[in-house]
């Protein structure tokens, strides 16, 4: 069972340092697919892509390339950008819910 | 988020609430997201399901195993699991009141006859944890029955989990979404080229009641949302149209198109018993901010090394 603890994150860089694979313990398609929709949208961002290597290992794989920026600050950024609309549907749902 | 959204700001509205259900529509948000909602519901929404079961003393017909899987499935109200700590995360060994509520189920059947032993039968084995209990508004749970002298005698513990580790513990026995279906009707073409009877063959095609012949035996669209997206509506309209040589001509543009709208997402959630339906949503985006939190903290400390 993972706990809340052994969440881990990893980053894998090419040679041009405008390519990455970020590997994170404990997340799947949940997250994954999500990360993936935003980033994809990005008009810096040349390849995203996302894997689950193997449904018994807690393990999902980011690849992202880009053009211009740090891979590491759109990853960043595309989370913000994912907890901006969750915070904004919450707070909906909340203003609805009386 | 324009830029992502192209303008639609994402948006939740509710269509209806009961106490075990909540439909929704979901819109300005990409099929990724409403995806991570669902699955967040199903699989990582806290409950309260008993976990440690002890058997004293088991005289019934069925096996303890048996006896203490069917205790798990019994969902317990949780609207306050955010007093409890997960196992894993407690400081105490074993159980505590801040990890875990205990309960006893003694019942002996000295009358005869078939005694129904069900969720009312679960006591609690301390003061604390009455805030957790099972869900039987909807009638008593039987668990097991017994014959004359037949006894059980079990004490068990209640802990918070996600229906990751096992299904017992997913708030939700349902929590599915669908496009909103679009329809248009050519009603100019309806009136003019079919029949009174050919529109009520289409209104019947639809297994699920979507259409409406009105007073001017018309076509209407009653029940939009029921729309599964089987076309049976579009191919009778087609077929009519073969149908009649006359209108040979006309084939592929039908009377009726049936498409979905791809950022409008139906949601429909049923609860198990153990949360509010509304408060699975929401603690569901709650827990998907807190994970995307996580992932945030561990990745300054990456860019300053570099």
């Amino acid at each position: 069972m993972e706990s809340s603890d052994n969440k881990k994150f990893s980053v894998a860089e090419d040679e041009t340092g405008k390519g990455c694979t970020f590997a994170f313990t404990g997340e799947g398609h949940t997250i994954g697919n999500a990360l993936r929709y935003l980033l994809i949208k990005n008009q810096d961002v040349e390849f995203c892509g996302y894997s689950v290597p193997h449904p018994a290992e807690p393990v999902m794989n980011i690849r992202l390339q880009t053009y211009k920026n740090p891979p590491l600050e759109t990853l960043e950024a595309s989370l913000n950008q994912l907890t901006s609309v969750c915070d904004l549907l919450l707070s909906k749902l909340d203003s609805k819910n009386i | 988020m324009s830029e992502v959204y192209r303008g639609r700001a994402p948006n939740i509205e509710i269509n209806k609430i009961t106490r075990e259900k909540i439909k929704f529509t979901l819109s300005g948000v990409d099929s990724s997201v409403a995806n991570s909602l669902r699955r967040v519901m199903i699989a990582e929404v806290p409950t309260m399901a008993i976990d440690v079961v002890h058997i004293h003393t088991n005289t019934s017909s069925l096996h303890d195993e048996f006896i203490a899987h069917r205790l798990g499935l019994i969902p317990l109200i949780s609207e306050n699991q955010d007093n409890y700590d997960f196992p894993r995360d407690c400081k105490c060994t074993g159980h505590c009141e801040h990890c875990a509520v205990q309960f006893r189920l003694k019942v002996k059947n000295q009358e005869g006859g078939v005694l129904d032993v069900t969720s009312r039968d679960l006591r609690h084995l301390s003061q604390q944890g009455n805030d957790v209990r099972p869900a039987d508004s909807d009638g008593p749970i039987l668990i097991l029955k017994l014959r004359k002298n037949q006894e059980i005698d079990i004490t068990c513990n209640a802990r918070k989990g996600i229906g990751k580790e096992h299904a017992k513990w997913s708030p939700v026995a349902t929590a599915v979404f669908k496009y909103t279906p679009d329809i248009y009707l050519n009603q100019q073409r309806l009136e003019s080229q079919f029949t009174a009877e050919e529109r009520k063959e289409i209104v019947n095609s639809c297994p699920v009641g979507v259409y409406k012949l009105n007073e001017e035996s018309n076509i209407e669209v009653v029940k939009l949302n029921k729309c599964m997206f089987c076309e049976e509506c579009m191919r009778k309209g087609e077929m009519i149209i073969t149908r009649s040589a006359s209108a040979l001509l006309n084939v592929h543009d039908n009377v009726v198109r049936v498409s979905q709208l791809k950022d409008r997402f139906i949601f429909k959630v049923e609860s198990s018993g153990a949360l509010k339906p509304e408060s699975i949503v929401s603690k569901a985006f709650t827990i998907l901010t807190k994970k995307l939190d996580d992932i945030k903290q561990l990745i300054p400390p990456l860019i300053n090394t570099r």
